[in-house]
């Protein structure tokens, strides 16, 4: 059987905040871990277990402490800043709690970024950008300024600017957390058929265990380290999401009881 | 405790709170500076015995021009405040002791800034006495007095107390909820008569007719400075009318166009998209700046002797050093916006090196406009005086220099400055 390729890999991987100064804070400890071609690997854990950091740390978007991280073989802190921006816009697709849209843009610019960097023609970005704003249902607004939309319109830019590329992983931090439920469903549908369909690689931090019942692997982080993993295998959503509210109630259970 | 926490907030907003100190340093300066000229002797004027002459009359308005500037720089430094001032709210402040935070700060920059103000002030003062006897060739010596000193400080006490009307008012007008989100907060800045003017204007004119008539509104008075230089100032405000509509309905419709044109360019979409901002943010200093400029250079032939003329020009270049400062201020204290911008142009793939190209082109493009805006309005207006042979070409030299060097100085400030928020607090 074919070994699947792996994308991501965190190897001894410390994060310390305040380094070297009295302040100093480890939030996370010596972490292993690795993410293969087309997983959706969904994260989850308690306020302040390093989920945010996990995520930034792994996917360029901060830099380790200690330790390394691989991204197709390639160690991150090997890679140029040039190497690392190229990545970026030809591999990843960010989706953020609190959007990250610039208000000094429109949404049309701001969805059109990653390919304008990638030297895409101006007529496929025109075409791409408005099929994925009829897809999320803001092509009405593409013309306004983030802060003239709403909240749950500005996460759909931003969802819409993340995947624009046809990017290799997308990673997202809490992609649901100002969506309806229609909305956070149809983003979940959307994800899962990128992941199915087209192989993309997902990793997604969330709250809700139903949302993370999408994975296909689940990892719980408490307190800077891998707490516990989940494989959802060949069991159904109903039984994976189960599985993971036991977990969560476990884990909860063990904070209370300390 | 309020007072302690304002300090502390002082403390870490050190862009913000830098920058209104400048503010107030740079004003009192101006204002004490003017103030002491009107009242020397050597001028032979005193402010409460003020008969309309050109000094008093210099003095005034500087003083207003400083005034509106503070007005201004609080406004954005208030609107700064505003998830602090949300967080108050939310806990059970008043607007007692809101007032009393605010003003805390407030009181604390004035009272650091005025010693600064006139010791800069004191210095520069024996530099224009030297001025103004090299050019009149009439030797002269400006002494300081306590009325000018006084006069400065109750002026200064009267903005203060003015920002703090202010700013209750736009706590009052905001609920938590609002100031936690910016983006719903109502300033009440803008002229509502003037807003609903232009949206009158506005109304039922197809784009077209509608940018035409804006580019009449700006060019016909341009024009008209040559056909009756003496009525500039009131050509110029209607031309200024048209250049305010001129940015919101063509300059801002072109560079989207010109965006949308050039979308495959990374780089240019997100500076233009940048300047853009910029142009909107900084639209009413552009405009008063323009106008300073315009009134001066007519009260400048309005002049009968050679103490007043010198006046005028030291006036006018103290005010374009004022209102360029102001510009620059405004620019530096938005950046800290700005980090939180590039930092997502990082992810999603902008390169450092193209980050910074696409600073300099910001700042390039939006300084040029700014730059070829003045030089248009001073050019034509000298022109039509020198046709007119009330202006000397040396003065126009003067003129255009004294416009053009403080945006010049501003523009290497701001980049580096610039420069340096974004990429130092990347790291």
């Amino acid at each position: 059987m074919e070994e699947k390729k792996v994308v991501l890999e965190a190897r001894n991987m410390k994060k310390i905040y305040n380094y070297q100064t009295p302040n100093e804070f480890e939030a996370l400890h010596n972490i292993n871990f690795k993410v293969y071609e087309g997983e959706f690997v969904g994260i989850m854990g308690p306020s302040g277990s390093g989920k945010s950091t996990f995520i930034n740390n792994i996917s360029t978007i901060d830099e380790c402490t200690g330790g390394n991280v691989f991204i197709n073989g390639k160690n991150v802190r090997a890679m140029t800043a040039n190497e690392i921006g190229h990545f970026r816009y030809e591999n990843l697709g960010f989706i953020f709690q609190d959007f990250n849209l610039l208000d000094t843009h429109t949404m049309y610019e701001n969805i059109a970024m990653p390919l304008a960097l990638a030297h895409v023609s101006k007529d496929k970005i025109e075409a791409r950008v408005n099929e994925l704003a009829k897809e999320m249902k803001i092509d009405m607004l593409l013309k306004k300024y983030p802060n003239e939309c709403s909240g749950g319109q500005r996460q759909r830019a931003s969802i819409c600017r993340a995947l624009v590329n046809n990017p290799r992983i997308i990673v997202a931090d809490e992609p649901t957390g100002n969506l309806d439920s229609v909305n956070s469903s149809e983003l979940l549908k959307i994800l899962q058929e990128l992941n199915r369909n087209n192989g993309v690689t997902i990793v997604m931090v969330t709250h809700d265990a139903l949302i993370a019942s999408y994975s296909s692997r689940l990892i719980y982080i408490k307190d800077g380290n891998i707490e516990s993993e989940l494989v959802k295998g060949e069991s159904s959503q109903d039984e994976y999401f189960k599985k993971i509210v036991e977990l969560n109630s476990r884990e909860s259970m063990e904070i209370l009881t300390k | 405790m309020i007072i302690h926490d304002a300090f502390m907030s002082l403390k870490n907003d050190m862009i913000h709170s830098f920058f209104y100190w400048l503010t107030f340093v740079i004003s009192s300066m101006f204002i004490f500076l003017f103030l002491v000229v009107s009242m020397s002797d050597a001028v032979g004027v005193t402010f409460v015995q003020a008969k309309g002459d050109v000094a008093t009359n210099l003095a005034v308005f500087s003083s207003v021009l400083c005034m509106v500037e503070i007005v201004f720089a609080n406004d954005f430094y208030v609107k700064s405040k505003s998830r602090e001032l949300a967080v108050r709210l939310v806990c059970g402040a008043t607007y007692v002791q809101l007032a009393q935070y605010l003003l805390s700060q407030t009181v604390f920059l004035v009272a650091v800034a005025i010693p600064a103000g006139i010791l800069a002030g004191t210095i520069c003062i024996p530099l224009i006495g030297l001025l103004m006897s090299n050019i009149t060739g009439t030797a002269m010596s400006i002494n300081i007095t306590g009325e000018a000193l006084i006069w400065t400080i109750c002026i200064l006490g009267f903005v203060v107390f003015w920002t703090l009307i202010l700013n209750l008012s736009f706590a009052y007008r905001n609920s938590a909820a609002q100031l936690l989100n910016s983006q719903t907060i109502k300033t009440g800045s803008s002229n509502p008569f003037l807003t609903a003017f232009l949206e009158d204007l506005n109304k039922g004119k197809q784009g077209t007719i509608s940018r035409m008539i804006a580019l009449g509104m700006f060019l016909v008075p341009i024009g008209l400075f040559y056909y009756s230089p003496s009525a500039s100032m009131i050509f110029a405000a209607v031309s200024l009318v048209g250049l305010n509509d001129l940015i919101k309905n063509l300059a801002m419709p072109y560079l989207n166009r010109h965006i949308e044109k050039h979308i495959t360019d990374s780089e240019k979409t997100g500076y233009l998209g940048f300047v853009r901002h910029d142009l909107k943010i900084l639209k009413t200093n552009l405009l008063l700046l323009i106008v300073t400029s315009v009134l001066l250079i007519t009260i400048l032939v309005s002049t009968t002797t050679a103490t007043d003329a010198v006046l005028v020009l030291i006036t006018y270049v103290a005010m374009s050093t004022l209102l360029s400062m102001a510009i620059l201020f405004r620019y530096s204290s938005d950046l800290s916006f700005r980090k939180k911008y590039y930092r997502t142009l990082s992810h999603i793939g902008y390169m450092q090196d193209s980050e910074k190209r696409m600073i300099t082109k910001e700042v390039l493009t939006f300084y040029g406009v700014v730059i070829a805006l003045i030089l248009f309005y001073v050019i034509n207006l000298s022109a039509s005086l020198i046709i007119g042979g009330n202006l000397s070409v040396t003065s126009t030299v003067v003129l255009l220099i004294s416009a053009v060097i403080p945006e010049l100085i501003c523009m290497i400030i701001n980049r580096s400055f610039y420069m340096d928020v974004i990429f130092n607090s990347k790291k």
